[in-house]
């Protein structure tokens, strides 16, 4: 009777523990990776419909890509995409539980729970987990079907291999190599078929060169697909740490095998890793639990198991988790949500040398009315203009780097063509994401292409999480083919240029023809303005200072005030017309005690700097001097 | 709990049952109360529009949509003879059964095809429209149509593939695909069949920076594929003119004799508009050479590279004793917009490889356009051909239409089938029946496919687009097609040939060999 209540009080033990341990996943996707980050690496569309789906499944790999395609979307909602996660790391728990049960005729309660380490830790990396996770899921099913055969005749084990092997390698690709692996250790340890276990390991490499190579036409990498780091074209979804990531996609896919070999080794002299780790398996559970004696001892491997297990979660969590990425995605989020003080928050946790920060912290001070104000406040580096218009030397290093940013960014100014030019390049580097597709609806729907507009807006009404967006989109547009009570398409209109130009289009000439266009064109006068002070052309800023009279602005932004003053200090007496506009006493007392600051200062630069900047790093003076905002950065130059 | 489970099965089941039954009922024409139709007086909107068409015998079934308001929709389509097809849909969209509409086909050839559409209105009165006809052509198409499908590509290529259709079916096959290149990029361009060899093809690659091994003219002939560089094939120092030595080949054409393939060595470059469409081409300069497939050798001639003019677009006479192409005079880049291409042609005499003198064919100064793509056809009666405001890229030029010459005097019309978005990369089936063109005029990014049929008056019929066996496709699909080229047989060379011979060093060909018919 104590024997039976022991056992059934075990096992709801052992039910209550794993479902706390996903319960601690779910929080810990929830509220430390935040799925929804997933989402902003690669937005997908959510289609249900054959044309889209079959395809995925006619391809090598094609059961993981449907999975994908099916479960990333989800990930918008961060919720929905922890819940994802959780369910599917469950699956492969409990997988891994069947596998390892076929394995030892037992199973353990911590030995499969395993798997969440290097799952978290992948997560912690940003290392999508819906295809590696889903792909080993069907992995460790089909090796749980292949151990279900138990010790049958060769003859009908090596069929069942066969027919397997082709359902795996059609399903998961390179992720194959895992489920030779581990059929050859059930042949070779358990059903003690050395030669049999030989040839399905073997199998591993054999498979994917001869079907995936050979048959398929593929490249050895892509005969292997799903088993390497794949090879991300957005440089927010790849991984910042390479070697890193590499190493925990290696632990996690070798741990299956790993744990498989060592569950092997249950009851054997040696076997020891499975003992260390393994809660006692239903069979034999009431034979450790009541010893010898009769009398109940408690054990406490598995909770100690279950402790380490979490102990090395947390030690991992710290030592590996890529903050920085997380910050950058949380960055491109906000601003892609135009929440634009959370993308100011959040840069303020990335490292300064960042063009990319840059640009979206000067993009975001824009929108907030500051860009003008405080934009020295933020790390900035004098003649890198990139940080504003995110425009390379060559308009191919743009497509090819930053076609996203650059458009969004052609596109607030108003640079329609160029914006549509760098979207059609995100849509061949990236693929169909939604964001790139209301783009391009925008674009062309401003430039009047209506038919053109159509043909996107047809593909985002087959997804469900845009077809509402999508069809009041083209209601608007059959109601009024002008599209003109729509602000994004108007206002873009009223600033698009309407004159020609086929040259070189650099920052400045790009930001002149927009205001020659529509002087009213804020931003463009405002990015103007930014980039003489970065590029610390005075003479072009005093000279476009009459243009603040169309904005109607009766004041002057502090960095233009402390350009002025700067230029007064150089040119002699004031001879500048301000259009009636003071430069504030306050930033002339701050010129003054610059200047005596300065004087003070009898060292070389990097003292200087060091001196002044607590007091004066976000002025325009200080940048003007030293040409940098920022210590981190003006550390990092050469030092003469 | 058990009952529960079984009565929930039998539920499902007769579900099912309905469903299937409905299924069934609705594939079949049914029985419509013809007296108590309306009569609308006009035809059914369909999508796309085949009324008025000529389609060709062989083509694989004309699946479209029915974009009538509707909650059934009863189709049949018949011809003087053979057995009418009757489908019926509830959603509007008309899928044709493929054997039965080959037979029909078959058996009308060269009469009337009829489409008459009957709609039950959401009100549940059935409406029946104006029939829709089409007429069957009497010559067949050729068999396989051969094109690259990209996205409207600007600058980064990730995905360039070129394929192969089967206009007899929906079958599409990859002849090549870049990301078979395992190398992330990469691009392939120019597929050009050699008529009357159907062991004969060439393609080009493309790559750039470390891509850059990608770079030549594959070959395929007499059962090999390889891969050449066209700049490194020049033997003789008369030869050793222009841009030959200097640029990679594109834009070719093959000699009838099936050993010599005409080429551009071109300086091509794109640029970009702040205004309207974007993308442009500018050809800085380029020539003409031939590429000797037997002795793996390139010449030219001053006839056809000349320093004081630009030569492009080769186009042989199906009996291979002219050479057509465009050339102009060179500008600089800001005055592309005077680029105006003329057209000419030149005697050659592939036995000796004498070259005669150039005559123009169809001037700019007389057109006040650009004449480019110049595509004699095979039976060598009409020139189909380009023209647009200014430049050589018609696939960027709203402006460009075709237009068709007649040879024999000179004459040429601007044909009935041009949209005002662009037409451009057109190429003739064999039987100089047919001619199958890109044209953005659905939306004006993307390019589709086209097939006309061309009469012995050369008239262009109301075109036929490349069906689709789903015919909502074209409206969510956002690849353009470009380059289409009709061959009566398919490709001859496996994806795998071709990928080897790309991803493999230049053949260097035979240093021993002579000049190659200079």
């Amino acid at each position: 009777m104590m024997q039976i209540v022991g056992r059934q009080w075990w096992r709801v033990e052992k039910v209550a523990t794993s479902l706390s341990v996903m319960v601690g996943l779910y929080f810990y996707a929830l509220l430390r990776v935040r799925p929804e980050l997933f989402y902003q690496q690669s937005p997908s569309l959510l289609r249900l419909d054959s044309d889209f789906l079959v395809p995925l499944l006619a391809r090598l790999g094609g059961a993981v890509d449907f999975a994908g395609a099916l479960l990333s979307p989800l990930f918008v909602v961060g919720w929905l995409g922890a819940l994802v996660i959780t369910v599917l790391a469950a699956l492969i728990c409990m997988a891994t539980r069947w596998v390892l049960a076929a394995m030892s005729q037992g199973a353990g309660s911590v030995l499969c729970l395993v798997p969440l380490l290097p799952i978290s830790m992948l997560l912690g990396q940003y290392h999508h987990p819906v295809r590696i996770c889903a792909g080993l899921g069907m992995v460790l099913g089909l090796t749980a079907a292949y151990a279900c055969i138990g010790h049958r005749r060769c003859a009908e084990r090596v069929t069942a291999f066969a027919i397997l092997s082709a359902m795996a390698y059609w399903a998961i690709a390179g992720l194959y190599v895992v489920f030779a692996l581990l059929c050859g250790i059930l042949e070779w340890r358990v059903h003690r078929c050395r030669w049999w276990g030989m040839l399905c390991a073997l199998s591993a490499v054999i498979v994917p060169l001869v079907v995936g190579g050979w048959f398929f036409s593929q490249s050895i990498e892509d005969a292997y697909r799903g088993l390497f780091l794949p090879r991300e074209r957005y440089w927010l979804a790849a991984p910042s740490q390479a070697p890193v990531s590499w190493a925990i996609r290696a632990a996690l896919l070798l741990s299956f095998p790993l744990a498989a070999l060592a569950a092997t080794c249950r009851g054997r002299p040696g076997g020891s890793l499975a003992l260390s780790l393994e809660a006692p398996s239903a069979s034999n559970s009431s034979d450790i639990a009541v010893p010898a004696a009769g009398r109940p001892m408690p054990d406490l491997r598995p909770a100690v198991s279950l402790a380490a297990l979490i102990a090395l979660a947390i030690a991992a969590d710290f030592l590996l988790f890529d903050v920085t990425r997380k910050y950058a995605l949380l960055v491109a989020s906000s601003a892609e949500r135009e929440q634009w003080t959370d993308v100011l928050k959040y840069a303020r946790r990335l490292p300064p040398s960042d063009a990319w920060t840059a640009f979206q912290v000067n993009r975001a001070l824009y929108h907030r009315g500051e860009l003008l104000e405080r934009m020295f406040e933020y790390p900035q580096v004098a003649d890198s203009v990139r940080t504003l218009t995110m425009q390379w030397d060559s308009v191919t290093a743009t497509a090819q780097r930053a076609p996203l940013e650059s458009s969004d960014i052609l596109f607030e100014l108003g640079r329609v063509n160029e914006s549509q030019h760098m979207a059609y390049e995100a849509l061949e580097i990236f693929g169909e994401q939604p964001r790139i597709l209301q783009r391009l609806v925008y674009l062309h729907a401003i430039k009047g292409e209506l038919d053109a507009a159509r043909r996107f807006l047809a593909v985002l009404e087959r997804s469900l999480l845009h077809r509402d967006w999508a069809r009041a989109f083209r209601r608007l547009m059959d109601a009024d083919p002008t599209l003109s009570a729509v602000p994004a398409v108007a206002t873009r209109r009223a600033l698009m240029v309407e004159r020609d130009f086929t040259g070189n289009l650099d920052t400045e000439t790009m930001l002149v023809h927009l205001l020659d266009r529509n002087p009213r064109n804020a931003m463009a006068f405002e990015y103007l303005m930014a980039y003489y002070l970065l590029t610390r052309q005075i003479d072009k800023l005093t000279a476009n200072l009459r243009r603040f009279d169309d904005f109607g602005r009766a004041r002057l932004p502090r960095h233009c005030e402390e350009a002025i003053l700067i230029s007064w200090g150089a040119n002699g007496p004031p001879r500048m017309d301000l259009g009636g506009r003071q430069v504030r006493p306050e930033t002339r007392r701050r010129a003054d005690e610059f200047t005596q600051a300065l004087g003070r200062v009898r060292a070389g630069p990097f003292e200087a700097f060091a001196a002044l900047y607590p007091e004066f790093g976000d002025t325009y003076y200080f940048f003007y001097l030293f040409g940098c905002s920022d210590p981190r950065l003006f550390q990092a130059r050469p030092r003469r | 709990m058990n009952r529960l489970a079984v009565y929930g099965a039998a539920s499902l089941g007769v579900l099912a049952a309905g469903w299937l039954l409905r299924g069934l009922g609705a594939g079949t024409s049914g029985e419509m109360a013809m007296e108590a139709m309306v009569h609308v007086a006009r035809p059914p909107r369909i999508e796309p529009d085949y009324g008025g068409t000529v389609i060709p015998p062989n083509i694989a079934p004309l699946n479209f949509l029915v974009e009538e308001p509707g909650t059934d929709y009863r189709v049949r389509i018949h011809g003087d003879a053979g057995e009418a097809i009757d489908v019926a849909s509830r959603n509007g969209a008309i899928p044709i059964p493929p054997r039965r509409w080959r037979q029909l086909l078959e058996v009308n050839r060269g009469g009337k095809l009829t489409f008459d559409v009957c709609v039950r209105r959401p009100d549940g009165q059935w409406a029946r429209f104006e029939p829709l006809a089409s007429t069957i052509a009497d010559a067949d198409i050729d068999r396989y149509l051969c094109y690259r499908l990209i996205r409207p590509i600007y600058i980064v290529r990730v995905n360039v593939a070129i394929y192969q259709r089967d206009v007899e079916t929906y079958e599409e096959s990859v002849v090549v695909d870049n990301q078979s290149f395992g190398r992330g990029g990469g691009c392939v361009n120019c597929h050009t069949f050699a008529p009357g060899h159907d062991d004969q093809m060439i393609l080009h690659s493309r790559g750039s920076g470390d891509l850059s091994d990608l770079n030549g003219m594959i070959v395929v002939r007499q059962g090999q594929v390889k891969k050449v560089d066209s700049r490194k094939l020049v033997r003789s120092a008369e030869s050793k003119r222009g841009r030959v030595t200097n640029s990679l080949a594109g834009y070719v054409a093959w000699h009838p004799n099936g050993q010599v393939a005409a080429f551009v060595a071109g300086d091509m470059m794109q640029f970009f508009h702040a205004v309207g469409e974007n993308r442009d081409v500018f050809n800085g300069e380029s020539d003409l050479a031939l590429y000797h497939a037997d002795s793996d050798t390139v010449t030219t001639a001053p006839q056809i590279s000349r320093g004081d003019r630009v030569e492009t677009f080769p186009a042989w006479s199906p009996d291979g004793q002219y050479l057509y192409f465009c050339s102009t005079d060179p500008v600089p880049k800001d005055r592309y917009r005077e680029v105006r291409y003329d057209l000419m042609r030149v005697r050659y005499d592939a036995d000796s490889g004498q070259w005669g003198e150039v005559e123009p064919v169809l001037l700019a100064k007389d057109t006040g356009m650009s004449v480019v793509e110049p595509r004699v056809s095979p039976d060598g009666r009409w020139l189909l051909f380009c023209m647009c405001e200014y430049g050589e890229f018609p696939p960027f030029q709203p402006s460009s239409d075709l237009y068709l010459m007649d040879l024999g005097t000179r004459r040429y019309t601007r044909l009935d089938i041009n949209s005002p978005r662009s037409e451009s990369w057109h190429s003739w089936s064999s039987n100089s029946r047919w001619i199958v063109f890109a044209s953005k005029r659905r939306d004006g990014i993307f390019a589709r496919l086209y097939f006309s049929y061309i009469d012995e008056q050369g008239r262009a019929h109301k075109p036929v687009l490349l069906p689709q066996k789903d015919p909502t496709f074209y409206d969510r699909f956002l690849k353009t097609y470009n380059a289409p080229e009709l061959t009566p047989s398919p490709v001859p060379a496996s994806e795998r040939a071709i990928v080897k011979a790309i991803c493999g060093p230049a053949h260097a060909g035979s240093m021993n060999s002579s000049d190659g018919g200079g």
